[in-house]
Order: structure tokens, then sequence, then C-alpha cells
């Protein structure tokens, strides 16, 4: 799944409209669009709506290690040159208010990387002690809930220039079309963040694990047990066995007492060595 | 844009580098070299090595280094697990931590989170300890590395030779897979420096050794450094019970002539049952799907086909090489 993060409607609707989003109307927390490929989450400006937001996505739809997460937002710099509308992947976090640096393991490439500042209030002196020119209010926030629930390759931050710190109000139109004029590259930093996590899976397990979890019901194996017989699985599909089929042949055993139990999970061991 | 097509060459391409660790030499120099490349500043090295959850193997495919100060014990023990070829103490030394290689059996395969490179710039409070060892110990300076294969990277002989030289009554080893010849010939034989490489019987190579030089170029860089005058040992370690070592032994000294030799390292794969644990969860390699058994916490395989495998090798091994020379562990 596509997990992505934007603090505001304006961030999203562009990305909404792009990827033929729709609204979930059974989640009233948060404003939460999606279709069979990606869930979008509105979570409000700062890193603790951020850091919620993203964990209520997580608790509520879960994630795994196939997952990506985008969080795709506005930042300031107090760089004059930067063109307004540039898109910058963070390479680095830095949280403004405890010191604390994140590190996303950035693996996608073709845009500039750079450090984003991640403040609690808006910032509007260019002079203010930042790292790097960039800044945000969410960043850190994002990372904080990647930092528990992912590896840093599975996280991509995504800044798109909307303002040079300064008090000028920006038009809505004028903000939607930054992230519009950004989608295909969006598109495409998903499309390479889609091929790093596939290249980082390891041993396909899943099938071995459902057949193991309904022999677990019908044999009543203890966690003991079981602690003992994945791994056995595992190597025993390292070493080229045909696990699928063999642990098929257990899935009608039925456990009638504890004896008949032991005597079925040491066939199985004997049947993976 | 895929980044799979760029990244392909595992070319270094961001650099980590602690505040600290810009004003030395080996910081310079190095970001000189990748000018083009990403460079992150860091406060402390182990924000980015120790981060909790990792992939060890997608950052292996896309190496990224760190440069650090290494800032406590520059010297450590070594391991009870290790050969001390015959010295009263044996410790080595971490400039650098992670290797660019990829060798499924490495004992580096369990030991840290992150498989990043990292590069400690610091060499002189490095070397200030070699000073200090006693005499007749031997320091091991490629011990959670392999120097020699990161010389284009990083060139720490260039900055630890002189150090090695001045120490005379420590002896230095350097072990490698490298098959780089040319960076030998900058550099003067030394009494106390010992070049070991490791060889091992291509099958083995293409199975497990990902990225390393093949056997025939490995022997190649023995007999160059023999030339050259260099003490060479050779390692035969580790060694898998289960496969076949007579050809690839009577290929080796075919090309190698033993007497030349310093002397010979031997051993059978072999790793805490910690970390055997630990690589067998981040790895689908079949070195670890192998019947091995558990001794003292040390997984290792049976000794009864170590001890048959032992005298297969040694019949051979021994032809060639004294018996003296022969170290077994």
């Amino acid at each position: 799944m596509i997990y992505i993060h934007t603090a505001l409607s304006v961030e999203a609707s562009p990305i909404i409209e792009g990827f033929k989003l729709k609204k979930d109307m059974d989640t009233k927390e948060f404003q939460v669009f999606g279709n069979e490929d990606v869930i979008l989450i509105v979570s409000g400006v700062g890193k603790v709506k951020c850091a919620m937001g993203i964990a209520y996505l997580f608790g509520k739809y879960g994630v795994c290690e196939k997952d990506i997460l985008l969080n795709v937002g506005y930042c300031g710099s107090s760089n004059l040159d930067v063109p307004l509308g540039t898109l910058k992947l963070a390479n680095k976090v830095v949280d403004m208010d405890t010191g604390r640096e994140y590190f996303p393991d950035l693996f996608v490439t073709g845009y500039e990387q750079e450090c984003i500042s991640c403040f609690s209030n808006v910032i509007t002196n260019r002079k203010e002690n930042t790292e790097g020119v960039f800044v945000d209010m969410e960043s850190a926030g994002v990372m904080e809930a990647s930092y528990k629930f992912l590896y840093p390759h599975q996280t991509v931050i995504v800044k798109i220039v909307s303002d040079y710190m300064d008090d000028e109000r920006k038009d809505v139109l004028f903000l939607k079309s930054l992230i519009d004029k950004n989608l295909s590259n969006i598109e495409d930093i998903i499309k390479q963040s889609r091929d790093i996590v596939c290249m980082a899976q390891g041993l396909n397990m899943a099938e071995e694990d459902a057949i193991l979890d309904r022999i677990r019901a019908n044999m009543r194996f203890t966690k003991g047990m079981m602690d003992l017989l994945r791994p056995r699985v595992r190597k025993a599909k390292i070493k080229g066995y045909d696990t699928v089929s063999i642990l098929c042949g257990f899935l009608d055993s039925k456990s009638s007492s504890k004896v008949e139990r032991k005597r079925v999970f040491d066939e199985l061991l004997k049947k993976l060595k | 844009m895929s980044c799979l097509k760029n990244l392909s060459s595992r070319a270094v391409h961001r650099i980590y580098v602690e505040e600290d660790a810009f004003g030395y030499d080996i910081t310079r120099k190095v970001l000189k070299k990748y000018s083009d490349c990403d460079i992150v500043k860091i406060n402390n090295y182990k924000d980015v090595f120790n981060r909790t959850r990792q992939s060890f193997s997608l950052q292996k495919k896309f190496p990224q280094l760190i440069l650090a100060v290494k800032k406590d014990t520059f010297i450590y023990e070594g391991s009870p697990m290790c050969q001390n070829f015959g010295h009263q103490s044996y410790y080595y030394a971490t400039f650098m931590v992670n290797c660019i290689f990829d060798c499924q059996y490495c004992f580096l395969q369990g030991m840290y989170n992150s498989s990043n490179i990292v590069c400690f710039v610091n060499v002189e409070d490095f070397a200030k300890e070699f000073s200090r060892m006693e005499c007749g110990s031997m320091i091991a300076l490629s011990y959670e590395t392999d120097l020699i294969a990161h010389h284009n990277i990083v060139p720490y002989l260039e900055y630890i030779y002189e150090y090695i030289k001045a120490t005379e009554n420590v002896a230095f080893e350097i072990r490698t897979k490298s098959a780089n010849t040319l960076i030998l010939s900058k550099y003067m034989p030394l009494d106390n420096l010992i070049l070991t490489y490791t060889l091992t019987p291509q099958k083995i190579i293409d199975s497990y050794e990902r990225f390393t030089p093949n056997l025939d170029a490995r022997i190649k860089a023995v007999n160059h450094a023999l030339d050259l005058g260099f003490k060479v040992r050779i390692c035969f370690d580790p060694i898998f019970a289960d496969e076949d070592y007579e050809e690839f032994f009577q290929h080796v000294f075919e090309k190698i002539d033993g007497k030349r030799i310093n002397d010979i390292g031997y051993g059978f794969f072999r790793m805490p049952k910690e970390q055997y644990l630990k690589a067998f969860k981040i790895s689908d390699s079949i070195v670890y799907a192998k019947d091995y058994v558990e001794e003292d916490g040390v997984v290792t395989f049976p000794e009864k086909m170590i001890t048959e495998a032992t005298k297969i090798h040694m019949d051979i091994i021994e032809y060639f090489v004294d018996k003296e020379k022969i170290y077994i562990l």
C-alpha cells in the first residue's frame, strides 16, 4: 500500500484528483481518501497531528514491509534563488524543538536532496537559525512515526517550495498548481520507491505462514512449538524443499490428545529436516 | 529515471559526515573524490548507523559512507574464535566498519543493524594506541572490513603505513580478498606487516562471496605481493565441511609456491549462536540453512565432519607447506 500524508487539504486535492481517490466516509477522525493502491490522509498542520494521523492510518489499515509512506507538503525556503514549485526530497530532518536528527534511507534518484528543518510554528524570518535553507512543520512528525513502524527506506519526504518564509499570503489556486505541476514527479517517486521496497523483500513465506496457521489451529500447537517450527520451515525452504507440499500433508491432522499433538509435531519436524 | 538503473553500479552515492570529521585530511580527500555525491552533515554517526530497523541487504546494494571520528576505544582484544598465529596477544583496530564485499558467511552479517560503511578519519588517535601495545602482539587492521578492497574509496594504507613502520615490535595483519595489485607497488615490504589473502574455491566465491574477485585474480595478487617481497599469509577460512576442497587446494599450490608463504590460517565456519540467529533472520542464504551443531554457544559443523575434512585437507596442504606454518582453529 502507498500511504500518502499531507497536512492541508490544498496539498491533498491535486493528489486526490490525480490518483482518483475516493473519500472514506467511515472515517470521522481524519479526512482519508483512497483506492486499491493508495490511501491518503489529511492530518492537519504540525508534527504532533501528523504523527497522530500516520499512526491512525497504520493502526486502521495495517502496515507491512511492502508499504511506502510519502509525505507531500509545502516548505519554505530562505534562499530566494530557489524557484517556487521546486521539488525537494529530504535526506535529513531536524526537529528544531529538540535538535533530534532523523534520516530516511533515501534511494530515490533524479531529484535534489536537502535537509529539512522542522519547526512547531510558522517561520516568517529568513534569518531564523535553521539547518539548511528549507523549513516545514511536519517532517519530524513523519519521521517519528516512520521510525516506529517502518524501515527508513520506506519513507520519502517530498517537499515543494511554496514561499520564501515571508508573510505574503498565497492564492489557493496558485498553491494547488505547485502540487499539480509536480504530480508526474510524485508518480515517478512512488514508482521508484515501489521498486526499492521490492528489492528489500526477503524470502516470501506468506503461503507457508497461512498453512502453518491452519495447522496450528487444528493441532493446537503451543507458541513455543510454533517458535521452533517457523524457522525450520524457512530453513527447509532455503534448502529447496517443497515446503508448501510438506505442510499441506498435515492440514488434515487434528489434535485429539497431547500425545497425538507431540507425535504430529515431531513428524513435521522430521519431514523438514 | 529509475534509481535501479542509476544506482546499479554500486557506486557510493551518499556520504554522511560527522561535524567533527570535516577537519581531517581523509575527509577532505574523500569529499574531493566524491564531489558529486549527496553529502549529509550529521552530529553523531550512531544516529544513522544505529537506527533500529534498517534493511541490511538493501544498503548492501546501495552503499553509503559515513565519515566519523572515533571517540573512545581504538584497539580491541581479538575474539577467541579467531586465530592469533602464535602471537602472545591478539588485538584488532576498527578504522572501518562494514565492507563493500557481501560475503554471506561473514560475521558482519549479524553484527550491526546497518551495512553502511563507517570510516573513522582520526587515524592518528589509532596510531597513538599502536605504540602502547605490548611487544610481540598482533593487531588485525582489516578485522571488520577489507582495507585493501576499500583503498580506492578511502586510502587508509597511505595514512597508516608510516605508523606500522614505526611500531616494529608489533605485528600488523591486513586481511583481504581484493585482487588490487597496484597499491602494493607504492610500499616497501615491512617485517612487521603481513598481508593475508583469503582464498576460497570458485564455487564458494560464486555462491557466497558477492562482489569479490575470482580465485585466479586473488592467486595472482598473492604472487604479486610475494614478488614484491611482502610477507604473505593465506587464509583458508571459513571452510565448509560439506564442500569439496581437494581440487581447490591442488590448484592453489600449483599456482603459489607454498614455501614462499609466511603461514596458513585454516578454520571451519563458526559463529556465536546469537549472531547466527540474527544473521539467519535477515539472510536467505543457504549458508545459514546448513545442518550445523551448537557447542558452547558456537554454531559450527559437527566435530566428526570437521575431523574427517581436516584430515583430507591437511594431507594435501602439508605436502606443500611445512606443518609448523599451518595454524588450525
